[in-house]
């Protein structure tokens, strides 16, 4: 059996309206299936004001850059769930759990456009869209666990 | 597959007092955590403890220390024990799948820290006009590397 893995991602976004009131962000790269996936949004203690944002998790869709990289933009996918955090003043919200087994995501060759990498691979991606007058900061966390080698 | 984790608080709370306490952070993720509230056997009076438990937050000094006050986070339930002589209950379990605590580098304000750790907090105060001692056991199950 293969190990839990954890994923970080930290956000910004700017009030909504602003230059990136939305942003995807997406696991690491996997060359196992993966299973009980658990995605977290977390503000850490630092939020001061009641939030708005709007998440929505996709699997699939593909880059209009290099597959995974930061600087890519992530476009399409199938949307599995979506809903909004509204009003409170911390964000600790587990917005996903998935008990199936997942496919490896790691076999896109780098380079392929969003016409290529739609084709292959498995991301799995959190969107999120800051609704509110102010910025917001914070973090997603991916945890799964691997279950074994890509074959 | 990981171990199962004890972390046992002991505190002691003049009367009227509130404290925050927390497991011990876990470089792996966990899950079935339970958390427990036990004085062992020695109550000198009927208890009237209110508890809250929280997940997030950050800290004004380093995280994790003794020393450093925790504040915020998100909560997650909260109750009173009261009229009993003895406590020995579970206020908290949850079985979701839950991200490590211990990637905090030593030293982080809570400005910094607040971007990073998934701390498990238990606010807690005695409502009494006398002291009271008590034992948070906080329970869970490590499950895996953390990679």
């Amino acid at each position: 059996m293969g190990a839990f893995r954890v994923t970080v991602r930290e956000f910004e976004l700017t009030a909504s309206g602003g230059a990136q009131d939305t942003i995807r962000l997406w696991d690491a790269p996997v060359s196992e299936p993966i299973r009980n996936m658990t995605i977290w949004v977390l503000s850490g203690g630092l939020v001061t004001a009641a939030l708005d944002l709007d998440w929505e998790v996709l699997y699939g869709g593909g880059w209009t850059g290099e597959p995974f990289k930061e600087g890519s933009t992530h476009v399409r996918g199938k949307s599995q769930g979506s809903g909004s955090i509204a009003g409170g003043a911390e964000l600790c919200d587990v917005i996903w759990e998935d008990a199936t087994l997942l496919p490896g995501n790691k076999n896109i060759p780098f380079g392929r456009s969003v016409q290529d990498s739609a084709l292959k691979g498995f991301p799995i991606v959190v969107e999120l869209t800051n609704q509110k007058a102010s910025p917001v900061s914070g973090r997603v966390v991916f945890v799964s666990r691997t279950v074994g080698d890509h074959v | 597959m990981g171990a199962f984790q004890e972390t046992v608080r002991t505190v002691t709370l003049a009367a009227g007092a509130a404290t925050r306490i927390w497991a011990a952070p876990l470089s792996e993720p966990f899950k079935d955590m339970t958390i427990w509230l036990l004085n062992g056997g020695v109550p000198t009076a009927a208890g009237n403890l209110d508890w809250e438990v929280f997940y997030g937050g950050g800290w004004t000094g380093e995280p994790f220390k003794s020393g450093s006050t925790h504040l915020k986070g998100k909560s997650q339930a909260s109750g009173a024990i009261a009229g009993g002589t003895e406590l020995c209950d579970m206020v908290w379990e949850d079985g979701t799948l839950l991200p490590p605590n211990q990637n905090i580098p030593a030293g982080r304000s809570v400005s910094d820290s607040a971007l990073q750790g998934f701390p498990v907090v238990l606010y807690l105060k005695n409502n009494k006009a006398v002291p009271l001692t008590l034992n948070a056991v906080f329970v869970c199950r490590t499950v895996g590397d953390h990679v």
